[in-house]
């Protein structure tokens, strides 16, 4: 059963490729485009494949780049997800 | 051919970025707007530049180098974006119209200028520069190396001044970026326009503006960033509040791929080689009869750019008969810089240039010279 997702959201294209950068080789995550959910932020979010929110959480700490962490969980009836805000991260 | 224009663009570039630029062009999908592979294939390409590209000049965060047509449009973004009414700006005499029409553009708008003559020599006074300081003073604009004499002002100093009289320092780094070190921390640089196209051995239409933290500027234009799109105001963040529109993302490569190249050989190796072909350049015209060389003939303190005139024959003659007669590409007129012409007291006849770059051999200069000399024999 789909259980969603963790997400990292940023201010910047270039920002979430710094993160896509720093989370390679640590996490499975692939830059996606930002889910419409989502309407802050730039076109382009990290999506992970793994991790918890605390991991997760800790990542987007240390980044040097302001970055958002959602949970998207489950697809409604209409298809779309309800959005969690987890916390906020990095230079912000 | 003999290429000896290249303060205004290199000619010759390094096989690698020709290699990369048709690597590049094929897989060229818009960057950070669409979100499919090749789009994010693209924005990482422009990305890896920008961090080539700020580790190249100390810049510790690779978000404020903002990438932009070239030099003049890193310029304008500086004078423009941090400059407004009743500010002042101190300036010299040897820079390019790329920062004295800015600076006269907005003298309409009710910025006052002070422009520090530097006199024949061409060499930066440091007690003028800091007399010329006042309590509104908000910036002082300087090029590290004149396009006429390859003269280079002393940057570490002049940051030093600008930090202790609290105004932001923007360097103009458009004959000097590729050719000797610059480190903008070191420096104290809080602006730094480059082009990319010259001796970072990028294509046409490329260049960047270090925005230090220090720097606030407001953008010049505005439009989509891939970022915030559903506000109806330019977005603050960096890099994107300056980069609105699609970027030339093969000519980004190509300067990154400069820069590479670049660090392979080293920068030292570029600078002794430059050195070397200033000091031939200087000696070489200086000795021979009939030509004047411009500004303090001092090799070490020089970039491989030297601007001469032959007795009794016009500058647009010389070059015109350098490039048929010899086959070397020479550039004549007044080079975007008219109060430096006007200190060297060619404004009205302007001057031949001659300039090189890394693949520039003695050969090359000697050549040259042989030619200057027959043509200011026949003169
Ligand atoms: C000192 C100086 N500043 C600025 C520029 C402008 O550079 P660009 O042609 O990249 O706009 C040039 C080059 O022509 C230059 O020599």
């Amino acid at each position: 059963m789909d259980q969603g997702f963790y997400l990292l959201a940023f201010d910047s294209t270039q920002h979430s490729m710094k993160a896509d950068k720093l989370a390679a080789g640590h996490f499975r995550a692939a830059i996606v485009p930002t889910p419409t959910e989502i309407t802050s932020g730039c076109g382009f979010s990290l999506r992970f494949y793994e991790g918890d929110a605390e991991v997760l959480l800790d990542f987007a700490h240390k980044l040097p780049v302001p970055a958002k962490l959602y949970h998207l969980g489950e697809k409604g009836p209409d298809g779309r997800r309800a959005v969690t805000t987890i916390g906020e991260g990095g230079a912000g | 051919m003999i290429y000896l224009d290249n303060a205004a663009t290199t000619l010759q570039k390094p096989e690698a970025v020709y290699r990369r630029v048709a690597e590049c062009l094929p897989l060229c999908a818009n960057p950070g707007r669409s979100g499919h592979r090749l789009s994010v294939q693209t924005a990482r390409a422009v990305y890896d530049a920008r961090e080539t590209v700020a580790a190249f000049f100390g810049i510790a965060d690779a978000m404020r180098v903002v990438f932009g047509l070239n030099c003049t449009d890193a310029l304008n973004l500086a004078l423009h974006g941090g400059l407004q009414s009743g500010d002042h700006v101190v300036t010299t005499s040897v820079e390019h119209n790329s920062v004295l029409r800015p600076l006269n553009a907005l003298a309409l708008q009710g910025v006052a200028h002070t422009i520090i003559e530097t006199g024949p020599g061409g060499t930066l006074d440091m007690a003028a520069v800091a007399a010329a300081i006042r309590p509104d003073t908000k910036m002082l604009a300087v090029t590290h190396a004149s396009n006429l004499t390859g003269i280079l002002n002393p940057l570490a100093e002049l940051g030093a001044l600008c930090r202790k009289h609290g105004i932001l320092l923007l360097v103009d780094a458009a004959q000097s970026a590729g050719c000797v070190p610059i480190d903008v921390q070191a420096l104290q640089i809080d602006l730094l326009a480059v082009p990319g196209h010259k001796a970072l051995f990028g294509i046409q239409g490329t260049g960047f503006l270090y925005v230090g933290p220090r720097a606030h500027l407001r953008e010049v234009r505005q439009g989509g960033t891939g970022s915030q799109s559903s506000q109806p105001f330019q977005p603050d963040v960096l890099p994107d509040r300056y980069e609105s529109g699609t970027l030339n993302v093969p000519g980004i490569v190509s300067v990154a791929a400069g820069i590479e190249y670049i660090n392979t050989v080293g920068i030292e190796a570029v600078e002794a080689h430059d050195r070397a072909l200033a000091k031939q350049m200087l000696e070489g015209l200086a000795a021979i009869p009939g030509v004047t060389v411009y500004g303090n003939a001092d090799a070490a303190r020089r970039l491989p750019v030297v601007a001469f005139n032959i007795a009794g024959l016009p500058s647009a003659e010389t070059a015109t008969r350098l490039d048929i007669d010899y086959d070397i590409a020479a550039r004549s007129g007044f080079h975007c810089a008219p109060l430096a012409h006007r200190s060297f007291g060619t404004a009205n006849e302007g001057s031949v240039r001659i300039s090189g770059s890394w693949f520039t051999t003695r050969q090359d200069v000697e050549a040259a010279l042989r030619a200057v000399e027959a043509l200011a024999k026949k003169a």
